[in-house]
């Protein structure tokens, strides 16, 4: 009986198709194994890590730094001018955030960076406990109360206007300690990441090949299909009601309070493609290309690149607040869900298995009854 | 190695009978491309995603029972099931569908019943007991369910009864029966597709999984999630899949013939989803026959998927055999005269191994 990893993404009727193809159509099929490709995945590794990863956590790094610098400005003067920086430091350092969310192994995954600095509706109750009874634990695992969404309440969305959000800071001296406990902690965390990956994490990650669950190459092929599907799912499916049989849900967007929801989903978007190209170096798609990987009678990468353009494309369309438009515009926002949906297939199942690489998160792990 | 990677890429094959034709053998029928994901110009599925919907409202409201004291208004919940004024439903539907007049005919009385029935369980103050409607715990305190006197679990019967004599027989009776697949497939309507094509894409609806599936399980409902469940011994989400890719592809190229293949194959597909979800159910059970709670939630449960079996044209078991297994498990065909208290482990063992006989499970049976 052929076991499947985890919650059943089975391999087997590929498999079974191949050997079932080679029995059957001997004349046309090869004895080669297909996962020994003529190419060298170290160029990858080198190429993501010294090109993308390690600059794009020293950028987070600097961008926090800023951030946290400028949230110190602002609790202890509050000003209508500190909290003008404090919000310009906060978006761009939220931008930069979703360049490096999709690399959540390795030191990112060992201090839960994903989960740390970007969780998800965040809940504005449990905000407000905090400041009123002056205590909070923001190592607390899995609490929807800290990182970017709790600043994008704290900013924008916990009094009405600029002057207000002032006010209530002025009157709140223990929401000034929260929000600088938490540009502090954030930053922390982005330097542990950073300093693993510039000690020791680089060199191990480059010489880790192969294609097995634990090397390189798995760990690339599967975060960049995992945080693609977060992206999907909880940045636009979620908000446009894909797990509510379509009952909208627009508070559930990423930054409901800043509305800078679109902008980051187009960055996520822009950050992925990025990561199967290598930037403009050696990258998933010319591994594929090493591949003679083909769809279509065509190039697999492609496909694939064009299937991104796609997608970024049909986001582009989108207009901000997303918040709002996707109750305003609700086709086009299924139009872009479903461009985006489109690309899993060929990001999930042909170019893993094209790669010998297996599919070992677990996605979208469905309640019991 | 192109070729090889050309197969197991495999999402756009090429109908399989032409796959090893030599070029020089005239082809006998034009090959078509079957896509990777349902994503399909000119469909529309929404009359189904709204089904499910209030299936899914009527399970929220049924289920809210659990918690004692909740008292269930049977009026509501008929008004649910005929979607009428006073459903108090979230979200709102067209006027012409229902619930009720979706589900297989003659069994749309014993929907009815089941709601009188659970409506009354739902005013008892007392535990649940042989005798006496109730909510039960289980032995952990995690669960709760509301059961009636005979230890039935009536929401469970109604909505996982309703995925079957409903869902289930609408997308593999009605929707890919005789009269929609004979029905005109050269006028292509805009954003909705030939009539035939139409009446596939309903089918697919019914199923409850995101276009790209299994590739992508964002937004699974009702079979969908059993079909994910299920999965990791069965293989049935790409089986599913394929089938439904497979047949819609099909009547866009003409090709009745491989349509026709295609609804034996997600028939035969559908209906292993709930012999095998049956299966599971009785080893819940089977495995805590000391938790009444657990146990008769998931008795519950196995028997709504068995009775499911009842409704596909070209169901495996006979209506007969399907009768015989239930009563193995609770002592009678009827739904209404169940009685869960007097299920024994070697009737459980018998129920089990009848199912897993006919849809060679054997192998799997312990496991699933």
């Amino acid at each position: 009986m052929h076991v499947c990893k985890f919650n059943g993404k089975c391999t087997f009727p590929l498999i079974a198709m191949l050997l079932f193809s080679l029995t059957s159509c001997t004349d046309q099929g090869t004895a080669d194994n297909p996962c020994q490709i003529d190419y060298e995945q170290v160029e990858i590794y080198r190429q993501l890590a010294d090109a993308f990863i390690i600059p794009g956590y020293t950028i987070l790094n600097e961008r926090l730094e800023k951030l946290h610098t400028a949230a110190e400005a602002f609790s202890t003067a509050p000003s209508v001018q500190a909290l003008d920086l404090l919000k310009s430091e906060f978006e761009s350092a939220w931008i930069q955030w979703q360049y490096v969310a999709q690399f959540n192994f390795g030191p990112a995954e060992q201090v839960s960076l994903r989960g740390s600095l970007n969780p998800f509706p965040t809940q504005p109750a449990l905000i407000h406990q905090h400041i009123e009874n002056g205590f909070w634990n923001l190592d607390a695992p899995m609490t929807y109360d800290k990182g970017y969404p709790a600043l994008d309440y704290l900013l924008y969305g916990i009094a009405g206007s600029p002057e207000e959000v002032l006010g209530y800071f002025v009157q709140h001296p223990q929401a000034g300690i929260f929000l600088t406990d938490n540009t502090n902690w954030m930053l922390e965390k982005a330097e542990f990441v950073l300093q693993e990956w510039q000690s020791t994490y680089r060199d191990a990650f480059l010489s880790n090949t192969g294609t097995a669950a634990g090397t390189s190459l798995s760990l690339i092929v599967n975060s960049l299909n995992e945080h693609y599907e977060l992206i999907k799912r909880e940045k636009l499916g979620i908000p446009i009601g894909i797990q509510t049989l379509g009952i909208p849900n627009p508070d559930r967007v990423e930054a409901p309070f800043s509305g800078l929801s679109l902008l980051l989903l187009q960055s996520a978007l822009e950050a992925s493609e990025a990561y199967f190209r290598g930037l403009t170096g050696q990258g998933l798609d010319d591994y594929l290309d090493a591949a003679e990987a083909q769809k279509n009678e065509e190039l697999l990468s492609v496909v694939i690149k064009r299937q991104f353009q796609k997608a970024r494309q049909a986001a582009g369309n989108l207009q901000a607040p997303l918040r709002e438009s996707i109750l305003e515009y609700p086709e086009d926002a299924l139009a872009a869900y479903e461009e985006m949906t489109a690309l899993i297939p060929l990001i999930k199942t042909d170019m893993p298995s094209v790669l010998c690489v297996s599919i070992t998160y677990i996605d979208n792990p469905s309640d019991s009854d | 190695m192109r070729f090889i990677s050309l197969l197991t890429a495999s999402c756009c094959c090429i109908v399989f009978m032409l796959s090893c034709a030599n070029d020089d053998e005239p082809a006998e029928k034009e090959a078509f491309q079957i896509p990777a994901t349902y994503l399909f110009d000119n469909i529309d599925y929404s009359e189904q995603t709204q089904i499910l919907s209030m299936l899914l409202e009527m399970k929220a409201y049924l289920t809210s029972a659990n918690t004692p004291g909740v008292v269930l208004d049977i009026d509501r919940l008929q008004a649910m099931s005929t979607n009428e004024s006073g459903a108090g439903w979230i979200s709102s539907y067209d006027e012409s569908l229902e619930l009720r007049g979706m589900t297989n005919e003659p069994e749309q009385v014993l929907f009815e019943q089941l709601m009188v029935r659970i409506a009354a369980a739902s005013e008892s103050v007392e535990a649940g007991s042989p005798g006496q409607a109730g909510v039960v715990v289980s032995n952990d305190g995690s669960k709760q369910y509301l059961l009636d006197e005979n230890g039935v679990e009536c929401a469970q019967f109604i909505e996982k009864g309703l995925m079957g004599a409903c869902l289930y027989y609408q997308a593999t009776t009605v929707s890919l029966g005789e009269d929609k697949m004979n029905a005109n497939n050269s006028v292509i309507v805009p954003g909705r597709g030939t009539d035939m094509e139409h009446h596939w894409d309903e089918a697919f609806g019914y199923l409850g999984v995101p276009k790209a599936f299994p590739a992508d399980a964002d937004g699974l409902f009702f079979w969908g999630t059993y079909s994910n469940r299920r999965d990791p011994l069965l293989g049935c989400n790409q089986r599913i899949m394929d089938a439904l890719l497979k047949g819609r592809a099909a009547i866009g190229h003409g090709d009745l013939v491989s349509r026709d293949e295609a609804i034996l194959e997600v028939r035969s597909a559908w209906e292993e989803i709930s012999a095998a979800t049956a299966v599971h159910y009785l080893n819940v059970a089977l495995n805590q026959m000391n938790d009444l709670a657990i146990r008769t939630h998931a008795l519950s449960e196995a028997i709504a998927f068995t009775y499911s079996l009842k409704f596909n044209p070209d169901r495996s078991l006979s209506v007969s055999e399907i009768d015989e297994i239930l009563t193995l498990i609770g002592g009678s065909s009827n739904l209404l005269s169940i009685n869960l208290y007097d299920s024994t482990t070697d009737r459980l063992n018998q129920a089990r191994a009848a199912l897993a006989q006919a849809f060679g499970f054997e192998a799997i049976a312990d496991q699933l």
